[in-house]
């Protein structure tokens, strides 16, 4: 072990932006998914038959298929259906980075809409039942009774889909986005101390994984529910 | 008897560690009655799938079989990623690589070369029709190269603005010129026109700028301190060249038989550098 080569200045200056890029791929994907996951959890509540079977379908697709190619089917297979003008202009804003945001996004708006659905289920019907009887509307119910209890329940599995997500920015370094595994990878190749180099990285990766459970249990604990 | 055993054990796992508890590689592929050869299976022509008989055959995989049955062994091949290829040699899971390994002054302090057994030039490639015609013209622009390859940090040198791509493999840097993702590619010459052959119809076609990239001679990877070894490979790398037999894989993969028509410019087992 000579955990001095990997340290030195050149070195230290690609870990950094790898670091910087897994970061901006995790916060992208993470907002956006969990933007699309709202999104399709309204959607699948509606209960319009053929609305929930594009839903169903949507989410079977993304929890069954690996995420690498999802990933490459992005990259390589729908980029190659967009106009040449739009694909140019992606080519040269960082291709890897924005199709990768959205593959990890579509990925993970399929799994958390699944942990918001088993939230909103794990409410007993009779509480939207009482909450209507009580003169407040379907709205009223959902913002003040159902979905303050829902969240909540949802969370700790909301937590180990982030965490999951934050490892999964890995698997754009496939595609040639400079996230952290990819600058490892580089340097790896460039001063072949494999086991040094990884070391680093999975440090850096649990330290990053310990700050987001510490979070998570910060949510946890300062919204948790006050019976009184 | 707890504590004795604990103790072997993390002994071992120190051994192992540190990669220092075997014994040598020739004793045992005999051991075993087999070779456990590292090569590529998405590296056209040297290893890839025929589709026609949905076997690996390649270059290197010929190679690899020639030498199990100089050995009087069977043939194991494995396939191993261009970026964890050094690592498999160094921890020995396999016992030798044949995965156009190039010689270089930092790979040679964690392994160990066997003599030639291709050299050839590498090139930017790009589209047919793209409007560059030269290397400079690469400038700013994005220049795609597998993760892992010897080409990577030749590339600044040569273009000092271009953006660097690292891909897993090469069929997805092949993809990548393909669409348009990146301007050109850093590659050998024999791979990037077998990608553009294999493709068939389908594929754009390629054409290398003036100016060879370099020109690198490769051998099999051992792991370091294995001199018998070494030299049983030398002896029958410079063997091929004595029978034909190397000739005849040339012109069977590369030369006057293959579609590429390449010119063979070295001699089996001539050291690499």
């Amino acid at each position: 072990m000579d955990l001095v080569i990997i340290f030195s200045e050149q070195y230290r200056a690609l870990i950094l932006s790898g670091l910087q890029t897994t970061l901006f791929l995790f916060v992208c994907s993470w907002l956006l998914g969990m933007f699309l996951a709202v999104v399709l959890t309204v959607l699948r509540a509606l209960g319009i038959p053929p609305v929930t079977w594009l839903c169903v379908a949507y989410v079977e697709y993304h929890r069954n298929v690996p995420a690498l190619i999802q990933l490459f089917i992005w990259y390589f297979g729908i980029a190659s259906l967009l106009p040449d003008s739009l694909n140019d202009f992606a080519n040269d804003h960082g291709a890897e980075i924005v199709f990768s945001i959205i593959a990890f996004a579509c990925n993970k708006a399929a799994v958390n809409s699944e942990e918001f659905r088993s939230g909103l289920r794990a409410i007993p019907v009779t509480q939207m039942e009482a909450a209507r009887s009580m003169g407040l509307s379907y709205v009223g119910a959902m913002r003040w009774v159902i979905l303050p209890q829902a969240w909540r329940l949802a969370l700790p599995a909301l937590m180990g889909q982030t965490l999951f997500l934050f490892k999964m920015t890995s698997i754009a370094a496939a595609v040639g986005a400079g996230e952290l595994t990819y600058q490892a990878r580089h340097i790896e190749n460039m001063t072949f101390r494999i086991f040094e180099t990884f070391s680093i990285i999975t440090a850096i990766y649990v330290v990053g994984s310990f700050l987001l459970m510490w979070l998570g249990a910060w949510v946890g604990h300062t919204f948790r529910l006050r019976l009184k | 008897m707890k504590v004795q055993r604990l103790l072997g054990a993390s002994l071992m796992l120190a051994a192992l560690a540190l990669g220092t508890a075997r014994a040598d590689v020739l004793a045992d592929i005999r051991a075993r009655n087999k070779l456990i050869c590292g090569m590529s299976s998405a590296s056209a022509p040297w290893g890839y799938l025929d589709t026609k008989t949905q076997t690996i055959v390649g270059y290197e995989v010929d190679l690899c079989r020639m030498l199990a049955k100089s050995l009087g062994v069977e043939v194991e091949l494995k396939d191993v990623s261009s970026a964890a290829r050094v690592p498999e040699i160094v921890q020995g899971r396999i016992d030798l690589l044949a995965q156009l390994l190039n010689w270089s002054a930092e790979r040679a302090t964690q392994v160990d070369y066997s003599g030639a057994y291709i050299r050839e030039p590498h090139y930017f490639m790009v589209l047919e029709n793209s409007p560059l015609q030269t290397v400079q013209e690469l400038a700013g622009k994005r220049i795609g190269v597998v993760a892992g390859s010897f080409l990577a940090p030749l590339i600044p040198p040569a273009v000092p603005t271009a953006r660097v791509v690292e891909y897993d493999s090469q069929p997805s840097n092949f993809m990548a010129l393909q669409q348009g993702k990146v301007a050109a590619l850093a590659i050998r010459y024999s791979q990037a026109k077998a990608l553009e052959f294999n493709g068939g119809a389908n594929v754009r076609r390629i054409r290398a700028l003036p100016g060879v990239l370099i020109t690198a001679t490769a051998g099999f990877g051992i792991r370091k301190g294995e001199a018998e070894w070494q030299s049983y490979l030398n002896t029958f790398l410079g063997n091929l060249e004595t029978s034909g037999e190397g000739q005849a894989l040339f012109d069977k993969w590369l030369g006057k038989d293959s579609p590429y028509k390449m010119e063979r410019s070295f001699r089996f087992g001539e050291p690499l550098h």
